[in-house]
C-alpha cells in the first residue's frame, strides 16, 4: 500500500474515520476541533493510529502520539504526512 | 412518553451484570447495586426533583421494569415494562448529623434490596442536614444502567421541561435492542471463539488471587474507601499522565497505579509467582452524544500483566499499551461482545455457575473501571450547587476488590472497595497509600 502523504486528505479521512467509528451523529466535529473535547479516550486513540496503519499506510509509534500531534485532526495528519514522507513502514 | 416499548432485550452487558448480581448473593453480599452519593449545597430543591421523577415517562418506564424469563431453557431473558410502579423516591430529615463521611451510607440506603427480576432496580433518598445541605443518594442495580447511563439520566431530570419532554425513546434504548428478530440474538459464534481461546489460555496458572482458600464464609461484606485528591493533586496527575504521553490514555495510568499498589500487596504476602489478568469494560456509545441512558452499553480488554512488569509504572503502561493495541487489532471487544451475546440464552443457573469457568472462578485479579467525567456539564442539580460526587461500586467475590476511578470538575477521586475475607485492614490502608503514591510521586530511576 503507498502511503498517503498529503495533510489534507489524510485530515479529511481521520475526519469520516472519526465520524464512522465513535463520535456521535450530529455532533460538530472537524478536522480543527481539539480532539480532547471530542471524548476520545484510549480505545478511540488507538483505533485511529490501527486506522491509519490499515487505511493509510502509515504506522504511527507511541512516542510520536504526543499532546501537540493529538491536538486535532490537522495536527495528526501532519505528524502523519511527515512520517510517510520520511518512509516510516506501516508494518 | 408512549414510544417507550413494553418490552426489550437484554444486552449482553445487562445478563453479565445480572449474573454478577446473582454470584453476589449467593457469597450473602446485598448484590451488584451501586450508590451514587452527591452532596449538595443550600438550594437544592427536593420538591422539584419529585416532581420531575413523577413526571418523568422514562422514571415511570425505569420504575416498572424487570428482568423476564419466559421458558428459560427456549428462550432469551427479556426486559419487560410491567406492574404498577413502586415508590422509588424517599427523603429523610438528619438533624443530628451534618454529612455522612465519605464510604459511610446511611444505614436505610446501605439496606436497599435492589433486584433486577421484580423491582425497582433504581431508588432516590434525599437526606436533609441541619447545615442546610443535602445528600442524594441514588441506588440502582447495576443491571439497569451503567455509570455512563446514570449520568445522563442526571442529565434529563436536571433539564428544563422542554427539553425534558423531548427526551425520545432512541435517546433512552439502544435500537439494537427492539425489535425481536431471532436472527438478531444469535451472534457469530466464530467470532466468540477468538474471546473464548484467549480466556482459555490467559487463565492459565499461575494467578494472583485475593480469595482465601478454603470455603466462602456464610456471609460476606463490602468495605469503601474513598480517596479525594484536590484540585492541585489532579492537576499534577494529569502533568504526570502527559509525562508518560498518556494524555488520551488516563485510564491506563490509573490501571497502572491500581496495579503497583496491588503488587506492593502481592509481594507483602509473600505471593509473587502469580500473574495479574484484569478486565477493563470500556463505553461502547458514541462520543458527544446524551445516550442511550437505559442497559450496560459495554465491551471487555483484558489484559495479563506478569509479575515482572508490575513493580513499575514504565513497565505496566508499556504492556497495557502492546496488549491493547493488539487486541484491539485482533477484534478482541467485538468477540468478547459477540461471546457474552452467544451466553444469554443460557438458563440462569447455569450462566452464572459459568461466568467464573474459564479461569476457575479467577476471571480476574481485580475489577477496575475509569467512569470518566461524571455528572459531566452539570454545576448544579435541581437549584443546588453540587458540592462532592462519589460512587460506591460493590466489589465482586471473586475477585474481592474493585477499584474505580472518577472525576468531577477538576477533582479525581478514588473508590476502593473489598470484600472483607479477600483484604486485611492492614492492606487496605496499603492500597489506598500505594494508589495515591503512584499517582502522585515519582519513581526511583
Amino acid at each position: 500500500m503507498t502511503p498517503e502523504k498529503d495533510p489534507k486528505i489524510i485530515a479529511a479521512k481521520l475526519c469520516e474515520f472519526a465520524h464512522t467509528n465513535f463520535v456521535a451523529e450530529g455532533v460538530e466535529f472537524d478536522e480543527n476541533s481539539p480532539l480532547s473535547q471530542a471524548g476520545i479516550d484510549s480505545f478511540a486513540l488507538v483505533e485511529l493510529v490501527l486506522f491509519c496503519e490499515r487505511g493509510l499506510g502509515v504506522r504511527v509509534p507511541d512516542s510520536h502520539l504526543t499532546g501537540d500531534n493529538l491536538a486535532s485532526m490537522t495536527s495528526l495528519a501532519n505528524c502523519i504526512a511527515k512520517l510517510a514522507l520520511d518512509g516510516q513502514p506501516s508494518t | 412518553m408512549s414510544d417507550l416499548p413494553r418490552q426489550i432485550r437484554l444486552a449482553a452487558g445487562d445478563y453479565f451484570m445480572h449474573g454478577q448480581d446473582c454470584r453476589m448473593r449467593q457469597a450473602g453480599l446485598p448484590g451488584n447495586v451501586c450508590c451514587a452519593v452527591i452532596k449538595l449545597d443550600r438550594g437544592f430543591d427536593v420538591e422539584r426533583l419529585r416532581r420531575r421523577i413523577a413526571e418523568s415517562p422514562i422514571m415511570d418506564w425505569l420504575a416498572r421494569v424487570r428482568i423476564f424469563r419466559p421458558l428459560p431453557m427456549l428462550f432469551p431473558p427479556l426486559w419487560r415494562a410491567t406492574g404498577k410502579p413502586k415508590t422509588i423516591f424517599f427523603e429523610h430529615d438528619d438533624s443530628n448529623e451534618v454529612a455522612a463521611g465519605p464510604g459511610c451510607l446511611p444505614k436505610m440506603v446501605a439496606d436497599r434490596e435492589l433486584h433486577a427480576s421484580h423491582g425497582p432496580g433504581l431508588v432516590f433518598d434525599v437526606m436533609r442536614h441541619a447545615d442546610g445541605t443535602s445528600h442524594l443518594f441514588i441506588s440502582w442495580n447495576h443491571t439497569h444502567l451503567d455509570a455512563r447511563g446514570l449520568d445522563f439520566l442526571l442529565n434529563h431530570l436536571n433539564a428544563d421541561e422542554t427539553a425534558q419532554t423531548a427526551t425520545k425513546a432512541p435517546n433512552f434504548i439502544n435500537p439494537k435492542q427492539l425489535g425481536s428478530g431471532l436472527a438478531g440474538w444469535w451472534p457469530n459464534v466464530k467470532q466468540a471463539r477468538g474471546s473464548v481461546k484467549w480466556l482459555h489460555e490467559s487463565g492459565d496458572e499461575p494467578l494472583f488471587s485475593l480469595l482465601p482458600p478454603g470455603p466462602r464464609p456464610a456471609a460476606c461484606r463490602n468495605n469503601y474507601r474513598v480517596l479525594n485528591l484536590t484540585a492541585e493533586e489532579t492537576a499534577r496527575i494529569d502533568a504526570r499522565c502527559q509525562k508518560f504521553n498518556c494524555g488520551f490514555r488516563r485510564s491506563h495510568f490509573y490501571l497502572a497505579a491500581s496495579l503497583r499498589a496491588l503488587h506492593n500487596v502481592a509481594v507483602q504476602r509473600g505471593n509473587t509467582d502469580g500473574a495479574y489478568l484484569i478486565p477493563v469494560p470500556h463505553d461502547t456509545r458514541k462520543r458527544g452524544a446524551n445516550g442511550p441512558i437505559f442497559s450496560n452499553h459495554l465491551s471487555i480488554l483484558f489484559y495479563r500483566i506478569e509479575p515482572k512488569f508490575a513493580g513499575r509504572i514504565t513497565d505496566i503502561l508499556g504492556e497495557l499499551s502492546r496488549q491493547m493495541t493488539d487486541q484491539i487489532r485482533d477484534k478482541f471487544p467485538e468477540s468478547c461482545m459477540a461471546a457474552l451475546d452467544m451466553f444469554k440464552p443460557l438458563p440462569l443457573g447455569f450462566y452464572v455457575n459459568h461466568l467464573g469457568k474459564p479461569t476457575r472462578g479467577k476471571f480476574a485479579t481485580f475489577s477496575f473501571s475509569d467512569s470518566g467525567e461524571t455528572c459531566a456539564g452539570m454545576k448544579d442539580f435541581s437549584g443546588g450547587k453540587i458540592l462532592e460526587v462519589t460512587h460506591l461500586v460493590p466489589a465482586w467475590r471473586p475477585p474481592g476488590l474493585m477499584v474505580v476511578f472518577l472525576r468531577f470538575g477538576n477533582r479525581l477521586s478514588v473508590q476502593i472497595s473489598w470484600v472483607d475475607d479477600c483484604v486485611t485492614p492492614a492492606e487496605a490502608d496499603s492500597l489506598e497509600r500505594d494508589v495515591r503514591k503512584a499517582l502522585l510521586e515519582e519513581e526511583p530511576a
